[in-house]
């Protein structure tokens, strides 16, 4: 029932721990991902990415109590290199296609995961790191590299602009 | 505290990451302040729903790495659309409201926190909410001595199995907290009951159990899933989480067995 304990297991080699770790974790980590590059295929394949450095590093994790935020460092880390690398692609017409995941909660979650990605880069990678990933604010400023009182003030200035963002009647959820 | 100290602290205040005499200050700020408190409940039922959304999609592809890895034992449970549309509806609701119901002595005796300001809100609000409740099909449903809010799904059961299946389940819950380890191998299907032996510390959990809401019972695999949606009072005074019940017809076919049991934040 306990991330800690699957975490002490995946270490010895378990891979059935790990194998469950990841379940309980993948939606949180999708959901970061997704919030901060905009686009689901991506985001999944960063997670994928992620989960399998996980693996092959899980070893190295000094304390197991803090999975949540090293699996949330290494998501950030491959969608910094994911974006890098789609800068350099040419933008063709954007073809509506099936999202690379099933919407498993309320329409309310929608409308939120909409409202999160239109808030700036910033702001939204530490929402998502807040709320998706479920981290404290000093994990965040160690997994951003930048200090816990600047991630504070971003929460609170990202927050205030969600409620003005939700408050507006025009908020279309994409339901694809 | 003036409201404007407040506003800078309402974020870590309600996901609980002040310490323990500024919470208690913002706490006596909120009582006698109005505007404050509005602000509180604003903040409350965004970080309620940006929590969920964390939850809500589910990505497509296996995010397992491992080549041998053996194939997931928990595959998306996939229950009658009448259950999810219920479910969503009611989860829509209990976003808006911040919880449903149900509030047993047990959390009011836990003083300052987040929660108990919410409890005194929310019995507020109980007539206004039972009449939402009823337009969701949702009703009060004494189960096993306790009130909880009970949410119709389609049918899979008879009523009285339902029942049994339900109070098999809240008493398997009762166990976790009562740190009744032979009760809940008792009510475990061998193989369960096996882990529950080798793994006591997964099943076992601390403090008090605040049962929120329950739906009936959906039917998955050949398995029959209980759905419980609580708090308890050491781990998780502010938020709910939801624990997933398996259950599979005993060998006399007239009783129950737990055989699997999950969390979900
Ligand atoms: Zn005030």
């Amino acid at each position: 029932m306990d991330d800690m304990m699957l975490v002490q297991s995946a270490q010895k080699g378990n891979e059935r721990a790990f194998a469950a770790l990841v379940r309980r974790n993948e939606r949180r980590m999708y959901a970061t991902a997704y919030a901060i590059l905009g686009s689901s295929w991506d985001a999944s394949d960063a997670c994928q990415d992620a989960f399998l450095e996980a693996w092959t590093k899980i070893g190295a994790l000094r304390d197991p109590s803090s999975f949540a935020q090293w699996m949330a460092r290494i998501v950030v880390n491959k969608c910094h290199s994911a974006r890098r690398k789609t800068k350099r692609l040419v933008v063709v017409d954007e073809v509506p296609e099936r999202e690379a995941h099933e919407v498993i909660g309320p329409e309310t979650s929608l409308v939120l995961i909409e409202a999160v990605r239109r808030l700036d880069s910033d702001h939204r990678a530490v929402v998502a790191l807040r709320y998706f990933a479920d981290l404290k604010v000093d994990e965040i400023a160690e997994v951003l590299r930048i200090p816990a009182g600047t991630v504070k003030s971003r929460i609170n200035r990202a927050m205030a602009r969600l409620k003005e963002l939700l408050a507006t009647a025009d908020m279309e959820v994409s339901s694809r | 505290m003036n409201c404007r100290d407040i506003d800078e602290v309402l974020e870590p205040y309600i996901r609980g990451e002040l310490a323990t005499d500024q919470t208690r200050a913002v706490a006596e700020h909120l009582t006698g302040c109005e505007r404050c408190q509005a602000a509180y409940e604003d903040t409350r039922t965004l970080v309620t729903m940006l929590l969920d959304a964390g939850e809500a999609l589910q990505p497509a592809a296996s995010m397992v790495p491992l080549a041998s890895a053996p194939p997931p034992d928990r595959t998306p449970i996939r229950v009658s659309r009448g259950w999810i549309a219920v479910a969503a509806t009611l989860a829509a609701l209990t976003v808006a409201s911040a919880t449903l119901l149900t509030v047993p002595a047990l959390a009011k005796q836990v003083p300052l926190l987040p929660v108990t300001r919410e409890i005194a809100a929310l019995e507020a609000d109980t007539a206004e909410l039972s009449a939402q409740v009823a337009e969701l099909e949702v009703r009060l449903a004494e189960v096993d001595g306790e009130q909880v809010t009970l949410v119709e799904t389609e049918p899979v059961l008879d009523a009285a199995d339902n029942t049994l299946a339900q109070e098999h389940a809240i008493a398997f819950v009762r166990a976790m907290y009562g740190g009744d380890e032979d009760v809940l191998q008792a009510l475990a299907t061998p193989a369960l009951a096996e882990h529950i032996a080798e793994q006591p510390t997964d099943y076992l959990r601390e403090g008090g159990v605040v049962f929120a809401q329950i739906t009936n019972v959906a039917e998955h695999e050949g398995s029959y899933w209980v759905f419980i949606r609580m708090s308890d009072t050491v781990e998780f005074t502010d938020s709910q989480f939801q624990l997933n019940i398996a259950l599979e017809r005993d060998g006399s076919g007239e009783g129950f067995l737990v055989s699997a049991v999950e969390m979900d934040a």
